[in-house]
């Protein structure tokens, strides 16, 4: 009971914001070749739902940036854990890092492009671009930050070293861990968006791109609120896997 | 394990300006095998630096320490620690964190379950073993602490403070189950404490820190064999000792 006052409360102002829109199209405030009305949006999903090419995109995106997610979240965490362990790799590696940290993956296109064609390669490369800095810095925070006083207590445990990275560096650094995944994540599924508006012939970025030319503005919005939708939902997963990870934060 | 602690100096610097404080002065003591050596003095004076020392996880400006006439270059299984902080690990259960000293050893799984348990049952936390330390009250957690130090059965254990925050009934039944356990494992023990009946209660020697720049002021010896009775408490020895060792240590603070 609780729960669904909870939900209503949160599809309560959606719904509002919906229905405004529809309202101020039928007044013929709203143009509908620039901004089409809900209804016509709804029609258009269901409609597109049972074409395969709309299923075939949503699934291109998502393979997309869970392969781009996985490879740059094993570099990041990787290299994240050596350098808060080793202060000189950190040292070595951080200013290379920091050169290529403020370049925007969108930056890279022009290179990913020439250096992988178009399909998946370079979706991948910029995936990755976009996802290994939150996620390396974030890890490498995380074993740095290691309260001197476990690891005295697991020295005089007589702790081996692999006892003390699987069992105390890296649950330590868990939650910092999973807030750069969580960050990464979000990078990503933007980043293969772009990649695909610019070199993809399939995903939900190309989608847009291709109804875009062909005016089919419904369509353009359907790809978009779709985008939403996932991104929301892929949050949701993580959140989920964090809960179930750290027990020892949210019990 | 014999200890040696001979002319032992430390300083710290300041962090905020370039001073530095010397916190222990010139500080010799020895403890025997299988002995308890409790140290007691005001606060801030250098106990838990001389834990540190001792542990290995800092190092003398000079003298030095030895364990059976090897010198101590570092943290090691045989030299546990029960921390003033507790330092029980957030990301273990209370069952996790016992059973963390014995995973380093070659038991195997049952064997390891045999003996948490056991130690559960010794620390009274049982109905807890599945808990995370965020869901513990202080003492509790310093139980958890205690156990997992007992559990590695090292030879020498060092406590630091570590029954300061419970309630004095837990505190008289968990010190019984300390000299219960060392008189079974003959570890030697150093027991840092504020509280004058523990020291006389657990140790076979008090040492009487002074103030910073800290030197040992007298070495008491309490002359109690073990096992002890609890009754030994009410003894007018027993007060008297007190008294003594509440003198040396009310100039200090
Ligand atoms: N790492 C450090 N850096 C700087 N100063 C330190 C450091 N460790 C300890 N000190 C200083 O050394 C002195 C002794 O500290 P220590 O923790 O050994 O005292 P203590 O006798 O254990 O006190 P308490 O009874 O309150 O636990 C204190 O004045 C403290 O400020
Ligand atoms: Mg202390």
């Amino acid at each position: 009971m609780f729960k669904m006052l909870k939900v209503l409360k949160t599809i309560l102002p959606i719904l509002f914001f919906f229905c405004v829109w529809q309202i101020l199209s039928m007044m013929g405030i709203l143009n509908p070749r620039f901004l089409p009305p809900p209804i016509e949006i709804i029609q258009k999903f269901v409609e597109l739902l049972t074409t395969d090419d709309f299923v075939i995109d949503i699934t291109q995106s998502i393979k997309r940036v869970l392969i781009g997610f996985v490879i740059a979240s094993l570099f990041g965490i990787g290299l994240g854990i050596f350098c808060g362990m080793y202060k000189f790799i950190y040292n070595f590696i951080n200013p290379i890092v920091e050169m290529f940290r403020p370049i925007p993956p969108i930056a890279w296109i022009p290179l990913a492009i020439l250096w992988f064609g178009l399909g998946d390669n370079p979706a991948f490369f910029l995936i990755f671009c976009g996802v290994f800095f939150p996620i390396f810095t974030n890890t490498y925070l995380g074993i740095s930050s290691l309260d001197e006083i476990y690891k005295r207590a697991a020295w005089s445990l007589g702790a081996s070293r692999r006892l003390f990275i699987t069992d105390v560096l890296v649950p330590s650094a868990l939650p910092y861990i999973f807030a750069g995944l969580k960050i990464g994540l979000g990078v990503g599924w933007m980043v293969v968006i772009i990649a695909e508006m610019v070199g993809a012939q399939s995903g939900l970025g190309y989608m847009i791109q291709l109804n875009r030319t062909i005016l089919e503005i419904p369509s353009v919005i359907v790809g978009m609120f779709t985008i939403g939708c996932i991104g929301f939902v892929m949050n949701k997963f993580m959140t989920f896997f964090e809960h179930v990870l750290i027990p020892w934060k949210y019990n | 394990m014999k200890i040696e602690f001979k002319n032992i100096i430390k300083s710290f610097a300041v962090k905020n300006n370039h001073d530095i404080i010397n916190v222990l002065d010139d500080i010799s003591f020895e403890v025997k095998n299988s002995e308890i050596f409790c140290l007691v003095g005001p606060s801030g004076c250098g106990k838990s630096t001389i834990i540190n020392l001792m542990a290995g996880f800092i190092f003398p400006d000079k003298g030095e320490i030895s364990m059976d006439n090897k010198l101590v270059n570092g943290p090691g299984p045989q030299r546990t620690v029960v921390f003033q902080e507790h330092a029980i690990f957030p990301w273990k259960t209370v069952r996790g964190n016992i059973e963390f000293g014995l995973k380093c050893k070659n038991l195997s799984k049952s064997k390891i379950n045999d003996e948490v348990n056991c130690l559960l049952k010794k620390v009274k936390l049982e109905s807890f073993a599945d808990r995370y330390p965020d869901e513990l009250s202080v003492g509790m957690k310093q139980r958890v602490a205690m156990a997992r130090a007992f559990a590695v059965k090292s030879e020498v254990v060092f406590m630091d403070e570590p029954f300061a925050s419970l309630d004095s009934q837990t505190r008289d039944i968990l010190q019984e189950e300390l000299l219960n356990i060392q008189i079974e494992l003959k570890q030697t023990i150093i027991f840092v404490t504020h509280n004058i009946d523990e020291a006389i209660f657990l140790g076979d020697k008090i040492a009487v820190m002074s103030h910073r720049p800290a030197k040992i002021k007298e070495i008491i010896q309490v002359g109690y064999e073990r096992p002890r009775s609890a009754s030994i408490r009410n003894q007018p020895y027993f007060f008297e000792l007190k008294n003594k060792i509440w003198l040396s240590l009310r100039d200090e603070i």
